[in-house]
């Protein structure tokens, strides 16, 4: 049963990664293009600022999940790597707890706001008028992708599995 | 009274969610919010309608979107063959200084540098290479390795930066003039490391052996080295000649090296995903601490921190001198204990405001900060430069640290140099901005 839901979520994690890439690529595509307008046309998307902010966005909190998953998201290990066994389950069980009470407290808060944006039907005051519900969603979504690992990770870890290491990355 | 409960009340905060290791982003939200709820008595929806606005409005800022394209950069050039090519290129032309191809590693990460935003990456690239070739000539494995984690954090200083974008971001200064600021000290840097591995061989040449290799012609070593001058030119010269912003420089950056990955023959749809979500994963890790940390900032602001702490050091009566000798020391305890990102953004909402009380421009307080973080890169017993090294030669940290000890003072002269002759950092970008 634990097993089937961190399979469950990893591969929503792989999905909301994946999904993140693509808002990566796009981000490049946006910039060049606009690079290119405005060199040689003396034009320009006019959207560039909001566009690339809402996919930076996007993109940092839906792979979240994904990047806490894999260890790329660091903590500071000096004490938590010198102490094993049980104790180290408990501390771990602490961070999850702590971790999950404060995504959830965000996702509450912004979940609010995304609804109040897609009831009023409030759009950004730029020329593309883009209804604020999408962005503020994908990060609401990404946060509650976020839970959702750090749920599966606090039944792995408090059936006996192994904690996530840092990755060591900078 | 009140300032120092607050601030103590802070400090365990830190300790307790940071301390017990949970993931420093959610640690930095859980040090804010219990911040705002212990101190100052916030109700929770007050604290909630003000984390959700902050969290969507720096998250989508797009000075942001510099960071995940010189990561993904970064992360592509790493799988091709442009280190193993540097190396090549180099070699030639440092041979015949005393300390021979050490030299590379200083060269090699100066160049790499200034196409690399971070420490970690410049340390695996050029070290990929040169570790496996310094120890198969027999030079000093101490020297070598030394060099290469003191070099290695070039990265940060010369630009790109991705700490100098955060610095730039939070600090709300023009990143292109702290991009140029940091151009000069980096070259010092790279010079007193050469000069060092130059007069110790010099003494004893024993350190770095006779070449013999000598095949190359200097047209075969500018060929080698041209994806990475080329890259140079693409990224610095789209900044500085106007066509682009920084964040934009850093797509300009993509682009040439895909056209670079795509020309070599390099290119592969494993190339691409792998790259991708190497880029992806790193980039969440760095953005999401740069968003919390504006929630930190505010938090801070609220309680008054900033100018509590500056009043405070305003009182102590020390002078501008005394207020960097202090807080060197401080950078360089956080340092031992917390990686570069962390350390800039947990402590700008702190020293920023006595900083430019005390008259210090921000521009040059910025090269000050990269300096001292990549000092911190150098120590143990959390040090990432020293988990690169550990991870590519299999030294484990603490010899790595003594290897790279003489390079940390080294780096702290530079401190001092550039703190005595500050033009060292403000020259540059006045005469390109002015």
């Amino acid at each position: 049963m634990i097993a089937m839901i961190n399979r469950v979520v990893s591969a929503i994690n792989r999905v909301a990664g994946a999904t993140a890439a693509l808002l990566l690529f796009y981000v490049l595509v946006h910039i060049i293009y606009e690079i290119i307008l405005r060199t040689v046309f003396a034009t320009s998307t006019f959207v560039l600022d909001e566009f690339v902010g809402y996919a930076v966005a996007a993109m940092t909190f839906l792979s979240l999940g994904y990047a806490l998953e894999t260890g790329a998201l660091i903590r500071v290990d000096l004490a938590i790597t010198r102490i094993k066994g049980r104790a180290r389950r408990w501390v771990e069980l602490f961070c999850i707890s702590s971790s999950f009470a404060m995504a959830g407290f965000c996702a509450w808060w912004v979940g609010r706001d995304a609804l109040r944006n897609w009831t009023r039907g409030s759009v950004s005051e730029s020329i593309a008028e883009v209804p604020l519900w999408i962005p503020v969603g994908a990060v609401w979504l990404g946060l509650i992708f976020l839970m959702l690992q750090l749920f599966a990770y606090f039944l792995r870890v408090a059936a006996g599995g192994n904690p996530i290491d840092n990755e060591g990355t900078e | 009274m009140d300032a120092i409960i607050a601030g103590f009340t802070v400090l365990v905060l830190i300790l307790l969610f940071l301390g017990s290791g949970v993931w420093v982003f959610i640690g930095l939200l859980l040090v804010s919010t219990s911040g705002l709820f212990l101190v100052l008595d916030f109700p929770a929806h007050r604290i909630g309608a003000i984390l959700g606005k902050i969290l969507f409005r720096s998250a989508s800022s797009w000075e942001l979107a510099a960071i995940p394209l010189f990561i993904w950069m970064g992360e592509m050039i790493l799988r091709t063959d442009i280190s193993a090519k540097l190396f090549r290129g180099l070699a030639p032309l440092v041979r015949h200084i005393p300390g021979g191809l050490i030299h590379t590693n200083v060269v090699g990460s100066t160049l790499f540098a200034a196409v690399s935003g971070s420490s970690a990456a410049t340390t695996a690239t050029v070290g990929k290479i040169t570790s496996v070739e310094l120890k198969r000539r027999g030079y000093d494995e101490k020297l070598s390795i030394g060099s290469l984690a003191g070099a290695g954090s070039l990265g940060l200083l010369i630009p790109p930066s991705i700490v100098m974008i955060i610095y730039g971001v939070l600090a709300e200064v023009s990143i292109s003039q702290l991009f140029a600021a940091g151009v000069l000290p980096g070259l010092l840097v790279a010079f007193l490391y050469s000069a060092y591995i130059a007069i110790r061989c010099k003494i004893n040449p024993a350190l770095a052996p006779e070449n013999t290799d000598d095949t190359i012609t200097l047209f075969q070593s500018f060929k080698d080295l041209s994806p990475v001058l080329g890259l140079i030119i693409v990224v610095l010269g789209a900044i500085y000649s106007g066509l682009a912003t920084p964040s934009e420089a850093a797509a300009v950056g993509v682009l040439g090296t895909l056209v670079l990955v795509i020309g070599t023959g390099q290119m592969s749809w494993k190339m691409m995903t792998e790259s991708l979500m190497g880029a992806v994963r790193s980039s969440a890790m760095v953005c999401s601490i740069l968003i919390a940390a504006a929630f930190l900032s505010t938090a801070m602001g609220y309680m008054h921190v900033p100018q509590d702490v500056a009043t405070a050091i305003a009182a102590l009566d020390i002078g501008p001198y005394g207020l960097i000798m202090i807080l060197a020391v401080f950078y360089i305890v956080l340092g031992l204990f917390l990686d570069g990102i962390s350390i800039v953004v947990m402590s700008l909402p702190i020293t920023l405001a006595p900083i430019l009380a005390m008259g210090f421009d921000p521009i040059w307080f910025g090269v000050f900060l990269v300096l001292m973080v990549e000092l911190g890169q150098m120590t143990p017993p959390v040090g990432f430069n020293l988990f690169v090294l550990q991870g590519l030669t299999g030294i484990p940290v603490n010899r790595v640290a003594i290897a790279a000890l003489p390079f940390f003072i080294l780096m702290g002269a530079a401190v001092a140099i550039i703190t005595i002759w500050p033009e060292i950092a403000l020259w540059l970008p006045r005469i390109l901005f002015n």
